[in-house]
């Protein structure tokens, strides 16, 4: 009787998770909830840093990510453009991967840097896509007039008095660094803190957290992972964004997981001593 | 709600459900969707290099009198020379700088910044006076290392070392393995949301 129990959570169908993490799902997308968030210690270092920062500062942005990951990048990146252009500093990106540089003017076209009374060419700068991975990273540390002759936009980037101010990394006061990569925060210091002591902000997948955590708080003061650092950045900022919605939406989502999980290891842990019972 | 906008709304909601297809089974409606997400990357990656790196970085410099850039231009068109059998030896040139211009900026920093920097982070915590997280901290890192000991058998002092090892390392795959399922799960969050706002509200109702 006991065996048939443990058996029977051990083989309840996975479509069953499924489809009650969707009808979770489905509960904040039509009715949002506005659950409780606790600011973690890598946002607030991060939104922290990002006010410290000295008027007149240039922040570079390696713009990396993709369109397949834009959920989990975009209340980050939103987040972020309000509170850069909130500030009296300049910054420019700069497409890390091909999908970088459009992502960025994506977030821009929404949030409209001329309600913030910055100016194209003056206060930031969108560049195209760098191709070479890390090389493309060494290169705009050490020459960035050598790296582009356009912006993402097509324009001659000559025209622009911001550009002038770009030499290389010793006019970089701080780097954010956007990307999909796990490894992402490897390189990054490499190219950055190692050779010319750039502090660097991440943000990131939420299954890259434990990789870039080991770079935190000494290289990386702060970091933002996934849906559930766009929304608490959002929240200490003041500057509503899409995130709020999506991390409720994955919160609940994740509950028939958790369930799913408990029985599962009751299953297996109640079989695994009934069977040494019998044996006994 | 523009005609563009239902196009674009019933688009996505299209090739979202047609790729969802595949949790009922493989079939023609996902292979549909598979083919139009991977042409269309292809074209788009094609053409981003193109205008970022090839015309931007290349041809407008050449043009403009700075010879030197005919160099990495001549280097990329030679890979191109794996396409006949008889020249394919040439395409290793470029293989073989691609490689070691790689290799030669990252191996300079490796060392400080994989190793130098987070051995000196591991012991932050001792110099930050936070005794439990550096006990930690270090407990795990050495336990952990004498986990992956392979020349000597896993018995006595090093046996209970790396079974403890054995722990902390769950511990991280533990912690990996979730957040995984979380960035899975928001994909599919994405893709709700998406849908019950632009197609089912949008288009469908016209909210």
């Amino acid at each position: 009787m006991r065996v048939s129990i443990y058996k029977k959570l051990r083989e309840i169908p996975d479509g069953y998770l499924g489809v009650l993490s969707i009808i979770f799902m489905l509960i904040p997308i039509i009715y949002p909830m506005g659950l409780p968030l606790q600011i973690s210690e890598p946002t607030r270092g991060f939104y922290n840093t990002l006010r410290n920062l000295p008027e007149g500062s240039i922040v570079c942005i390696d713009g990396g990510g993709g369109f397949a990951s834009l959920d989990e990048f975009e209340s980050s990146i939103t987040a972020t453009m309000k509170v850069m252009l909130s500030l009296p500093i300049k910054w420019f990106a700069w497409g890390y991967s091909a999908d970088g540089p459009i992502l960025m003017d994506m977030v821009l076209k929404k949030i409209n840097p001329d309600s913030f009374g910055k100016v194209y060419g003056e206060d930031y700068l969108v560049l195209p896509y760098i191709a070479g991975g890390e090389m493309a990273v060494a290169s705009v540390a050490s020459d960035t007039h050598n790296v582009a002759t356009n912006d993402y936009y097509g324009n001659d980037l000559t025209q622009y008095p911001l550009w002038d101010e770009l030499t290389g990394a010793e006019d970089f006061a701080l780097v954010i660094t956007i990307s999909g990569s796990c490894l992402n925060m490897d390189q990054e210091t490499r190219q950055w803190y190692t050779l010319y002591d750039i502090h660097l902000l991440e943000i990131n997948m939420a299954c890259c957290s434990p990789m870039s955590m080991n770079y935190f708080p000494d290289v990386m003061p702060g970091g933002l992972w996934g849906v559930k650092g766009g929304t608490e950045l959002e929240v200490l900022s003041g500057f509503p964004g899409p995130g709020a919605r999506l991390s409720d939406t994955q919160n609940l989502a994740l509950m028939p997981f958790l369930v799913f999980l408990i029985l599962g290891n009751i299953g297996y842990f109640g079989s695994l001593y009934l069977t040494k019972e019998e044996d006994m | 709600m523009t005609f563009g906008d239902m196009m674009a709304a019933w688009t996505m909601a299209l090739f979202s459900l047609a790729i969802l297809s595949y949790l009922w089974k493989l079939n023609y409606v996902y292979k549909i969707a598979e083919t139009f997400a991977v042409g269309s990357l292809l074209a788009h990656t094609f053409i981003t290099t193109w205008t970022g790196s090839i015309e931007g970085i290349c041809l407008k410099p050449l043009m403009a009198g700075n010879v030197v850039r005919i160099i990495p231009l001549i280097f990329g068109l030679l890979a191109f020379t794996r396409l006949s059998r008889r020249y394919a030896w040439i395409s290793r040139y470029p293989t073989a700088l691609l490689a070691g211009v790689g290799t030669g900026v990252m191996f300079g920093a490796t060392f400080d910044a994989q190793i130098l920097t987070q051995l000196a982070m591991t012991a932050q915590a001792f110099i930050d006076k936070d005794f439990f997280s550096a006990s930690v901290i270090l407990v795990g890192v050495f336990a952990t290392l004498t986990y992956f000991i392979y020349t000597q058998e896993h018995t006595g002092a090093l046996g209970i070392s790396a079974r403890v090892g054995r722990v902390f390392a769950m511990f991280s795959f533990g912690m990996n393995y979730a957040a995984e399922l979380i960035w899975y799960v928001t994909l599919v969050v994405g893709i709700m949301i998406r849908l019950v706002d632009l197609w089912i509200k949008g288009a469908i109702l016209g909210l």
